[in-house]
């Protein structure tokens, strides 16, 4: 019951970890490619975050099952090969979900083959840690993704469109003015990495003063 | 005469107007990476032209073949992440065997250099610019150079980003990232908008 419990308290910090406190693409700088110039629009930002959730997860487990049969010179190589694999049906169940958006994406979704979230998770973390461990960390990557993309997505095309899902111009946010360049997309992750790094530090402030009694 | 201008013209367009890395955002994690390590960055951009060349030639050979037919379009994009990864293993493997000494010391910055999207967006860039062979070989080596040029700037950033006049929570990565943002900004001013 202890070690269930332990188990269980491990996983959620896993998770909180990779979702807010060390979200890779605000303090890790990975993965920062689709936020700034793919995530414009919401329904960019929807589609890229499934796309990477339906990659991240299965390449994470696969890869904590036989990364550590693998010299570690050629799992780099072998985990783009199963990333390149596994797109396949990722892109097929985004494209189920939200019908043309592989397509609209262009090479947005293609690059997300070599992410460097997802990629780093599959070669570096996933060989070296239990299942669960692994599945917690894929989860809360995918969600602290999320977010991120979606929260820049959203700030982005209601400055541009003046709403969101093209329910205000009738239109989805371009890539061709303004603040959907990428430029913005780097100004905004600076807010939100400075946001998440107020946040832990406040968190470990509140930890030492928990951890000192007071006499 | 004229290959070697052409050349010389799209490197430059590559590392200016048409620069992937600060107007397109593409490859910002690895440039960061490259920065923090000042003594290898030579050799990290270095093989960044090389493996970028490697996927610029084999796109503008293999996307001909791949646009017969619907399924291969569809699996383009994984067929052309095959030919990064076949590049990563042939070289790992040619280092690894004729030169252990070499790979002993550049081996941990190899994987990284042949494995990212600015390696992998070269196929993209191909189709989007139309460019021919000898075009296609200057826009590589250009975005190598740019990598090099990217990666200097912010390998001394960290004096900078990490002032101790700025609000803590700016301090490192965010004030970097903003950095980035601005010297973003002024390559669009460059494109003039959207680069793909």
């Amino acid at each position: 019951m202890t070690n269930r419990k332990t188990l269980l308290r491990e996983t959620g910090t896993i998770f909180l970890n990779g979702a807010f406190f060390r979200n890779p693409v605000l303090v890790g700088a990975l993965g920062v490619y689709p936020v700034v110039a793919g995530g414009y629009n919401m329904r960019n930002a929807v589609e890229l975050s499934l796309l990477f959730l339906f990659l991240t997860l299965p390449l994470a487990l696969l890869y904590c099952l036989i990364g550590e049969m693998m010299a570690v010179w050629l799992r780099p190589g072998l985990v783009l090969t199963a990333s390149a694999v596994l797109y396949l049906p990722a892109a097929w169940l985004t494209d189920r979900l939200i019908p043309g958006s592989v397509t609209a994406l262009g090479m947005f979704a293609g690059l997300m083959i070599c992410n460097s979230v997802i990629l780093s998770r599959a070669n570096d973390y996933a060989p070296s840690h239990i299942g669960w461990a692994v599945a917690a960390d894929a989860l809360g990557c995918s969600v602290g993704f999320t977010a991120v993309i979606c929260l820049s997505a959203a700030i982005r095309e209601l400055w541009l469109k003046g709403g969101l899902w093209h329910t205000n111009m009738g239109v989805y946010g371009t890539a061709d003015a303004g603040v959907s360049l990428p430029f913005f997309g780097f100004i905004l992750l600076g807010f939100f990495a400075a946001f998440v790094k107020w946040a832990t530090q406040k968190r470990s402030t509140k930890a030492e003063k928990r951890r000192v009694p007071r006499v | 005469m004229n290959t070697f201008v052409q050349i010389l013209l799209t490197a430059l367009m590559a590392v200016t107007s048409e620069n992937i890395l600060f107007a397109g955002g593409i490859g910002f994690s690895r440039v960061l990476r490259a920065a923090h390590r000042p003594k290898m960055l030579g050799m990290y951009s270095l093989f960044i032209s090389v493996f970028t060349l490697i996927s610029m030639v084999a796109a503008y050979f293999l996307s001909p073949l791949l646009a017969q037919s619907d399924t291969l379009t569809v699996l383009r994009p994984s067929l052309l992440a095959f030919c990064s990864a076949a590049a990563y293993l042939a070289a790992a493997l040619l280092l690894k065997t004729f030169s252990p000494q070499f790979f002993r010391k550049y081996g941990q910055i190899l994987s990284p250099s042949a494995i990212n999207t600015v390696v992998l967006s070269m196929p993209y860039v191909l189709k989007s610019f139309k460019l021919t062979l000898p075009n296609a070989v200057g826009f590589a080596l250009g975005t190598g150079a740019a990598f090099f040029l990217a990666a200097m700037i912010f390998s001394r950033a960290p004096e900078s980003c990490e002032n101790p006049d700025m609000p803590k929570a700016f301090s490192g990565l965010p004030a970097t990232l903003i950095y980035i943002g601005i010297l973003s900004m002024a390559f669009a001013g460059f494109t003039g908008g959207k680069l793909f």
